[in-house]
């Protein structure tokens, strides 16, 4: 797996993934977006959001880790904890 | 971003940079159809053409979910450019997919078999129907069968057996459609993903997606194949230096140990065959290569290599000296040689050419390289033409030997005796015309490039017209050297695409071409779709001498043209249907 070594780390590289998937949000937008507000965001766009979390982390997601999966604040603190799990 | 995209970041980075792509950017649309969401896999299709694409702007219709030959009718019925078909083993047999044989029974193999074989045929003719509409790519079953299908644990099985038997029929029958091409992935360490496929349907890991969309776009879009290739001689189309031990000394035997420079001639033997120009460059007595060139177990004919160029000068004036022998660039070309030096100095003096090492003394980087070139040199199909490419440039090159004693170059021309033939049904059933529109970039109105479906669809619009033109003289023949087509509406004669092989410079046949068309439709006008590109300077001198001064669209009064110059010179006559 690989490691982040700060929350800020971590938060950014979730944020790059999210961008990635959404190009067209600004930061602000991207930082509060939300799978019910956002209408871009759908199966097709979550699948892309794992996949590529699992290729930055270089892991495996669980289904209870990607159910979680509906904001990116969410996002940030399933992440947050897979990098203090892994400490 | 060059090279297999293999991650999703890069395919999605790779869509994102087309994004920039300018207004106006021709589209490119390519088909996908699978019996499942193809998701990642739609992503790192789009991307792999487009990244093969890079003039397109690509975009990517996706098929039904459900059963197959549905998606690839929906997606053939949105009359894609291209179209990738993934088929799996549940495709033919629902009970052949995890999801599937998770609530099923475990089922017979006859049984089995008998259904995969009624669903290949349905697989079949839907493939068949959407490969009249563009080119198909299909990627086969690549994995496991489910676990409780499986035989002991690496060991085949007898229902592994009977399917991949009826899978080989199937190949077999689509490989009979122009227009169908199986496309196979490489890789394949991690190809299935369970928890993907239980997720969401979807069954490929995100490695094995990606392989097989490189797959298929690789299928589907091949770069333009190179079109010369130069060689060294002393270790690399033999082994050891022929000036130093001898015309009888130098090998490509396995006795000697020196068989990869065998495996070489054989594939230059090949890439002739298929109308690729070999030519050899080589710091030797003109005389000792000679005589080396002409033993009998060469295994590349010494009639298959032209021009040979053996000398003590720079190679890079040799190779100077070859491409203007083939009249083509430096961009179409290949240069192998063992010495690091001569590709550097070669390289140099020619930037765009390809210099690849022959690794003499390192077999399996030999074989790397044999599969390389013969990549870079694959075309699709063969035509006439590329059976006498080789012996039309020493057609050429005799003719420019007598153009250089002449004094008189309009008594030249006549004494060639050329004729010139016009062909106006068989040009839009022509592979050598699409061929033709879309490797010259000399001679080529505009520099469009053209599809196979598209090009028959464009014979079909009213007052439309396509010429394949041939060409033979008393050197010997060119065969289709000119493609041109357009649209007459009322009198007004449009030429949208005109190209002219390099090899057939110097001879009027433009003129000629241009005279038959007026002589043939009588318009009052003729335009023509004229854009000037990099490389098609030729054209453009030729529209500044019909009266065009502008690149676009425009067109000059027909009686006005001044052919009268030219004409006469050769015979022109319609080919007869």
């Amino acid at each position: 797996m690989s490691t982040f070594d700060s929350v800020e780390a971590v938060d950014a590289a979730v944020e790059d993934c999210v961008r990635t998937v959404f190009p067209q949000l600004s930061d602000d937008e991207l930082r509060t977006a939300t799978r019910q507000g956002l209408e871009a965001w759908d199966s097709l766009a979550t699948l892309s959001l794992i996949t590529l979390i699992e290729e930055t982390w270089d892991v495996m997601l669980t289904d209870d880790e990607v159910a979680q999966f509906s904001s990116v604040e969410q996002i940030k603190t399933v992440m947050a904890a897979r990098q203090g799990s892994s400490a | 971003m060059t090279g297999t995209i293999s991650t999703l970041r890069e395919a999605m980075t790779a869509i994102g940079q087309a994004r920039e792509l300018p207004e106006g950017t021709p589209s490119l649309a390519v088909g996908i159809a699978c019996s499942f969401t193809p998701l990642h896999l739609q992503t790192f299709l789009h991307a792999s053409v487009q990244q093969a694409s890079p003039g397109r702007r690509v975009s990517v219709l996706p098929g039904l979910y459900g059963p197959l030959p549905e998606s690839i009718q929906h997606v053939a019925g949105q009359k894609p450019d291209l179209c990738a078909v993934v088929v799996e083993w549940s495709d033919l047999d629902p009970r052949l997919g995890v999801r599937e044989s998770a609530t099923a029974r475990r089922a017979e193999i006859d049984d089995l078999s008998r259904t995969a074989q009624a669903r290949l045929d349905r697989i079949h003719d839907a493939l068949a129907a959407t490969a009249s509409v563009c080119p198909v790519a299909v990627v086969l079953p690549t994995l496991d069968l489910p676990f409780i299908y499986a035989a002991a644990p690496g060991r085949a099985g007898m229902l592994e057996a009977r399917l991949e038997s009826l899978v080989a029929g199937f190949r077999e029958r689509i490989l009979g459609h122009d227009g169908i091409r199986v496309a196979v992935p490489v890789g394949g360490r991690s190809r299935r993903d369970l928890q993907s496929d239980l997720r969401s349907g979807f069954p490929f890991t995100s490695e094995r997606a990606a392989e097989i969309a490189d797959a298929a776009a690789r299928a589907l879009v091949r770069p333009p194949a190179k079109k010369g290739l130069i060689t060294d001689l002393d270790d690399t189309l033999w082994r050891g230096l022929v000036g130093e031990i001898g015309v009888g000394a130098v090998t490509w035997d396995l006795d000697s140990g020196s068989l990869v420079h065998g495996l070489y001639q054989q594939l230059l033997a090949e890439l002739s065959r298929r109308g690729a120009l070999v030519g050899v460059c080589s710091k030797n007595d003109p005389d000792v290569v000679a005589a080396a060139l002409a033993r009998p177990d060469l295994l590349v004919a010494p009639d298959a290599l032209f021009p040979v160029e053996a000398s003590w000068g720079l190679k890079s004036a040799a190779v100077a000296a070859i491409l203007k022998s083939w009249n083509i660039s430096a961009q179409d070309v290949v240069f192998v040689d063992d010495s690091d030096l001569e590709l550097a100095e070669v390289a140099a003096a020619h930037p765009g050419i390809t210099t690849r090492k022959f690794p003499t003394q390192d077999p399996r980087a030999a074989g790397d390289l044999l599969n390389e070139l013969n990549d870079l040199f694959w075309r699709e199909r063969l035509t006439a033409e590329d059976a006498v490419r080789t012996s039309s440039l020493r057609a050429s090159a005799a003719l420019e030997e007598a153009r250089e004693g002449s004094t008189d170059p309009v008594q030249f021309l006549r004494d060639l005796q050329g004729r010139i033939d016009i062909d106006e049904v068989g040009a839009w059933e022509s592979a050598r015309a699409v061929e033709l529109i879309n490797k010259t970039n000399q001679f080529n109105l505009n520099g469009r490039r053209v599809g196979e479906v598209e090009w028959r669809t464009r014979g079909e619009a009213d007052g439309a017209f396509g010429w394949s033109v041939s060409y033979t003289d008393k050197f010997g023949t060119l065969g289709a050297i000119s493609v041109l087509s357009g649209v007459l509406v009322e009198d007004t004669l449009t030429i949208d695409s005109w190209v002219l092989s390099c090899r057939a410079f110097s001879r009027t046949i433009e003129h000629h071409v241009l005279a038959a068309l007026v002589e043939r439709y009588r318009p009052a006008t003729v335009r023509f779709e004229f854009e000037p590109t990099e490389r098609n300077g030729v054209v453009a001198q030729l529209m500044t001498a019909l009266g065009y001064t502008e690149a676009g669209v425009s067109g000059v009064d027909a009686a006005r043209m001044d052919l009268s110059g030219s004409t006469g010179i050769h015979t022109v006559d319609f080919v007869s249907p």
